[in-house]
């Protein structure tokens, strides 16, 4: 096959994507998959955490997807998307800057960026988005540094807390982030609070020291907090410092200190502030779907908090409101990336009936299925309401872009 | 970590590295923070996002400007330069 011209442009090459052109490969179809890091697996790359007696390897999954795309797809890796133009009937252009491919179907499966916390000193060197903390230490072993702070309270905080903590980092906290930051989201202390107990309800493996805190009652948020101990307590292999604020991080050309500040029940600050020394600050303002693309080519959105934000409407195909254009992964609402390999596993087949190529019954059943098991298998949800927020983006979705 | 370990250059001066590493995870655990400067402010800057997304740690590589440091795998001989704060911008009122 000639990059020039193929069935299917994949762009994005994690967990969804590779499902995707594999399922599409397996049927004959050409593939051109496309992603900006220099190796394939996206974020899944770094995944590593115990589910029940197992453990979930993320290189060896993305291992085995590689080998599931097999010989029938070509390779653009450390190469960017700068535009996706055209319709199916006429063929998309794909620009990658330095060539420009042709396509009849597009997936896009462009995962998530993290939310900045733009913060007082946010800018300083040594202060990390928490992802690129998990790949710095997961991806190629590298510790972050030797004292740290995590400002703000989400699962891939906790989760990056843990893997740090296993590998005998000491002296991590985990604190909340100041007042007034411009990502409107994250709403009050009080509100982040709440939201942190609901995750913990949903019972993942850290959240057992929170859910002992409040009783499983969420209305005793106010009663915990009076009680909950300055110094915080252990979670995930980190001090969760639940009645701590970080107000700022300081130093002159890299992060040295971060200025906390002590917050009562209420969530109000209390007493002065004051400084604590660190190498390192990692920032944790949770996953948005990454869409840009979907932008460009118009497809029909909608915006959902419990999905992480605007994600675009599909079909139970996972076809946009543009024909011949797809979405899968996180790009559709934050999950695990186990439920991302099941969305490119059914946009793969979507694509393919789209090329005119119907998949027969049974392998729409499994692929379905194949949904099912992930959604029912998450280590932990991303943000509450998900599932409830799924419902809301199918429903509007079967409206507006069909079944 | 099994990666052959290579030469290569951080403004002028010798380094040794893994291959196949993106550069601006080899220089973060070199303990080199700083890998650029604003260019309105001058300030400091260095690996943040770690996927591409946020261009704070650009650094001109075997001489094209602007590349992001977290993309690109360490590889023999490489250089790698920090770029330079340009001269001070001076800003006009738009009446």
């Amino acid at each position: 096959m000639s990059a020039a011209t193929c069935d299917a442009v994949v762009v994005g090459a994690g967990p969804a994507g590779l499902a995707a052109a594999g399922t599409l490969t397996a049927r004959g179809h050409s593939v051109l998959l496309v992603d900006e890091a220099p190796v394939p697996g996206g974020r899944l790359r770094a995944q590593w955490y115990r589910l029940g007696s197992a453990v979930w390897d993320g290189r060896a999954e993305v291992r085995r997807l590689v080998e599931g795309v097999g010989a029938g797809a070509t390779w653009r890796l450390g190469t960017a998307v700068h535009a996706v133009s055209g319709t199916s009937d006429e063929g998309f252009a794909v620009d990658l800057g330095a060539e420009v491919v042709r396509a009849r179907t597009v997936l896009l499966a462009t995962g998530a960026t993290e939310v900045p916390l733009a913060m007082p000193g946010w800018t300083l060197p040594g202060v990390l988005a928490v992802g690129a903390a998990q790949t710095l230490w997961r991806g190629w072993h590298m510790a972050p540094g030797r004292r740290g702070v995590i400002v703000g309270i989400n699962p891939l905080g906790f989760a990056v807390a843990q893997e740090l903590a296993d590998a005998g980092l000491a002296s991590l906290a985990v604190v909340m982030p100041p007042p007034g930051l411009a990502t409107a989201h994250l709403g009050s202390v009080g509100e982040q609070w709440d939201r942190l107990l609901a995750l913990a309800a949903g019972a993942p493996p850290w959240a057992k020291p929170v859910a002992g805190l409040l009783h499983g009652r969420p209305g005793w948020r106010r009663a915990a907090m009076r009680w909950f101990p300055a110094q915080g307590i252990r979670v995930a292999g980190a001090r969760l410092q639940l009645t701590r604020q970080a107000l700022a991080l300081e130093g002159a050309d890299r992060v040295e200190a971060v200025r906390l500040q002590r917050l009562d029940a209420g969530g109000e600050p209390v007493g002065a502030p004051w400084r604590e020394a660190v190498d390192f600050v990692l920032l944790a303002g949770g996953l948005r779907p990454l869409g840009e693309l979907l932008g460009q080519v118009g497809a029909a959105m909608g915006h959902y908090e419990g999905l992480g934000g605007d994600v675009p409407l599909v079909t139970t195909r996972l076809a946009t409101s543009r024909p011949g254009v797809f979405a899968a992964g996180n790009t559709l609402g934050i999950e695990s990336a186990r439920v991302a390999m099941a969305q490119g596993g059914l946009a793969g087949l979507g694509m393919a009936a789209h090329l005119g190529d119907e998949p027969p019954e049974d392998a729409w059943q499994r692929a379905r299925g194949a949904m099912a098991a992930a959604r029912r298998q998450v280590p932990f949800t991303f943000q509450p309401g998900l599932m409830q927020a799924r419902a809301q983006h199918r429903q509007d979705s079967a409206r507006e872009v069909g079944p | 970590m099994s990666a052959e370990t290579v030469r290569f250059w951080l403004d002028g001066a010798e380094r040794r590295g893994p291959a196949g590493v993106p550069v601006g995870f080899v220089l973060y655990a070199q303990g080199e923070r700083i890998l650029g400067w604003n260019e309105a402010t001058g300030a400091p800057r260095g690996l943040y996002c770690g996927i591409g997304h946020c261009f704070e740690c650009r650094l001109t590589i075997d001489g094209v400007r602007d590349q992001r440091a977290c993309l690109v795998p360490l590889a023999a001989e490489m250089q790698l330069t920090r770029q330079a704060p340009p001269p001070a911008l001076t800003f006009q009122e738009v009446p």
